[in-house]
């Protein structure tokens, strides 16, 4: 696992490399601390390397939603494998995140 | 019990202990000892040496080899069996012939040489170093012993919160013939969650959930959800109110990274009708055992505790069941569950064990998630429930079996409430209503009972009488589902009408009579088509009023159908 960010301009881009589970839980927290700082009106999840994503996962993507606040479109997921977007849609996340 | 150990001179009292048979060495080196600023006591042999450690609790041991009574290596192994897993430095004095023992004298626990005639410094730098490696030995075995202390105060925690989170998920539970699982303790560890009761009219709920976070945070989570559900069932909440309660509670209560992924299920043996509400677990199984379909339930709606309830705009799904479905819910842990190669059990996993008449599918899925698991590490993170929608069980007949005494002095009151269309659409007036009968007259033992007739009463009224939906929709295959799609849109849509509830109650001579008079303002219906109703229509909807009538003295419907009056009567036994 690893987690990776950059921010361009008002954009903060987060891949997620191998397993998204709890030990991601650190590094994920620092990518999300820099959203207040940097004014980060978008956040992108990148998930074309991530094997799997456990509901600690979907934790975290919730505290990213709680950073980012309400609207649906400022935060999407892109490149999900089929079986980690079945696990996204599982618990119907598509209503509180873009998924593509 | 650490050593301060200056740079320079030692600590006043640190205890060097001298063993040695020879007067002239054991003075020599003691002296010198003395001169670098240690205590020092002495010993003549191995045996006295070993009598000297344990009363004085040196910090460093010069023992002599060859000794007369016993030798430096028998005093050594003594004292280091002593010490156990404590250090204390021992450094042998060699010399001359002693030296063949060198080998033999570090095997058993010797730490260093020092050889004869000494040398000041070298004597001093020495035992500075070998001090300095007991005080970070010590150090050390300080610090796992904290570990260890605080691994045991953990350990206790988890079995506390594991025992908290068994008991919050036990209390209230109530067994029913309908409902078979598995629960492992590895699952219940991980905030898995079962509840089961019955309403008072005779409903069967059953949540099952799934926290994020798993021992003494799910616990705390686990507390308000089941006694919201246990809570609400009991008093004859809908499952969608239930819900909704406990999303609402869990949404101000959790962290924004935890939630509570769930289905409630509620079977009604009168409607033969099964309500679902999905909230984030995976794919759900309706199987019917006579004609072998699978109906796969899709989780529609947010897990619980993440949106208010005005977002979460909870989806429920009806569906018409007979005494031959059977629903297999399950957790995560069932379909993740690895064999060998590292591949999950899956939805296949489930479906595949899925069988006909004779042989249970509930022991064939575990019987396969066993051998899928094969030799693996035990995950055993299974919850698995299976509900029968058997309805012939005597366990719906009763489950309440309280003495019929009331304490309360039967007396007059009537209470009366409205509710417009507006407040019909988002709340169902039952449950309350029911309640303050019961605060009024302490009619509890009966409750089940009244509550069954409002209920019913009320839904007619609504249904029929407000909504004008024509009950024959009942009749058809997946009738009931487009009976409640096409209730909802219509209950949407309503833009006028209200429904009164009218309580009376006056003392008879050994107890009391209840008056139940319920009042729409819709369009009536025809009084001989509900009689016809209730004699040729014993399977669904009629079968409510036939069952009023059974628990009731009289029922009389009047103003063209727009109003029901139904007496119950109580007595005191």
């Amino acid at each position: 696992m690893s987690v990776t960010s950059s921010i361009s301009g008002e954009k903060l881009t987060i891949n997620i490399a191998g397993r998204f589970d709890f030990s991601s839980h650190k590094d994920f927290r620092a990518a999300i601390n820099s959203i207040e700082t940097n004014h980060v009106n978008h956040a992108c999840v990148d998930m074309r390397t991530t094997e799997y994503v456990d509901s600690s996962a979907l934790g975290m993507l919730l505290m990213l939603k709680n950073k980012m606040g309400d609207s649906k479109e400022s935060i999407s997921i892109i490149n999900a494998k089929p079986e980690v977007k079945k696990i996204l849609e599982i618990a119907n996340f598509g209503q509180l995140f873009t998924l593509s | 019990m650490g050593i301060t150990q200056p740079k320079s001179a030692p600590n006043a009292a640190t205890k060097a202990l001298v063993v040695d048979d020879s007067m002239s060495q054991r003075l020599l080196l003691s002296h010198m000892l003395e001169e670098l600023g240690y205590e020092v006591c002495s010993a003549k042999n191995g045996e006295e040496g070993v009598e000297q450690f344990k009363s004085e609790r040196p910090d460093i041991i010069f023992m002599d080899v060859e000794m007369p009574i016993l030798d430096g290596i028998g005093a050594t192994r003594a004292i280091r069996k002593i010490l156990g897993d404590e250090f204390i430095p021992i450094i042998f004095v060699t010399g001359g012939s002693s030296e063949k023992y060198l080998d033999e004298c570090i095997k058993i626990g010797g730490d260093d040489f020092i050889k004869k005639p000494f040398n000041a410094t070298i004597l001093s730098a020495k035992t500075r170093s070998l001090l300095r490696i007991k005080q970070l030995y010590n150090e050390q075995i300080e610090q796992k012993r904290e570990i260890e202390l605080f691994k045991e105060e953990e350990d206790r925690e988890h079995e506390t919160a594991a025992e908290l989170y068994e008991n919050i998920v036990k209390a209230g539970f109530m067994e029913s013939p309908n409902v078979r699982h598995m629960l492992s303790p590895m699952a219940l560890f991980n905030g898995d969650l079962l509840l089961v009761s019955y309403t008072p009219a005779n409903k069967l709920n059953v949540l099952l959930g799934d926290f994020t976070g798993h021992g003494i945070t799910a616990s705390v989570a686990a507390a308000p959800a089941s006694e919201i559900f246990y809570g609400m069932t009991s008093k004859g909440f809908d499952i969608r109110e239930i819900i909704e309660e406990i999303n609402t509670k869990l949404n101000r209560l959790l962290p924004a990274h935890m939630f509570l992924a769930a289905t409630a299920v509620c079977l009604d043996r009168e409607n033969h009708n099964l309500s679902i509400i999905t909230c984030g677990l995976p794919d759900h199984f309706l199987f019917n055992k006579e004609t072998c379909t699978i109906k796969t339930l899709v989780s529609k709606n947010l897990p619980l505790g993440i949106v208010s309830s005005k977002d979460l705009n909870v989806q429920q799904d009806h569906i018409e069941v007979t005494s031959q479905h059977r629903l297999f819910m399950f957790t995560d842990g069932v379909i993740e569950t690895e064999n060998a190669a590292g591949e999950p059990f899956d939805f296949d996993g489930v479906t595949k064990c899925l069988s006909p008449m004779g042989i249970s599918s509930f022991d064939l899925i575990l019987k396969s998630l066993e051998e899928h698991q094969g030799a693996q590490c035990q995950q055993d993170d299974i919850t698995l429930v299976r509900l029968t929608c058997d309805f012939d069980h005597e366990k719906w007949d009763v489950h309440e079996d309280v003495s019929k005494h009331i304490d309360m002095e039967p007396s007059n009151w009537k209470f009366s409430s409205t509710m417009d269309y507006n407040t019909l659409k988002r709340l169902n007036p039952v449950p309350t209503m029911v309640n303050s009968l019961m605060e009024i007259q302490g009619l509890l033992p009966y409750r089940e009972s009244i509550f069954l007739v409002v209920t019913e009463l009320f839904i007619n009224s609504l249904d029929h009488g407000l909504l004008g939906l024509d009950s024959a929709l009942k009749n058809t295959p997946d009738g009931f589902a487009k009976f409640f799609e096409l209730k909802h849109d219509r209950l949407d849509a309503l833009t006028t009408g209200d429904i009164k509830l009218i309580f009376s109650h006056r003392p008879l001579k050994k107890g009391g009579e209840l008056s139940i008079r319920i009042q729409d303002t819709g369009n009536g219906f025809n009084e001989e088509a509900i009689i016809s109703e209730i004699i040729n229509n014993e399977q669904y909807s009629g079968r409510g009023i036939k069952l009023i009538r059974q628990i009731c003295d009289s029922l009389e419907y009047s103003d063209g159908g727009r109003r029901a009056t139904a007496i119950f009567t109580w007595e005191n036994e």
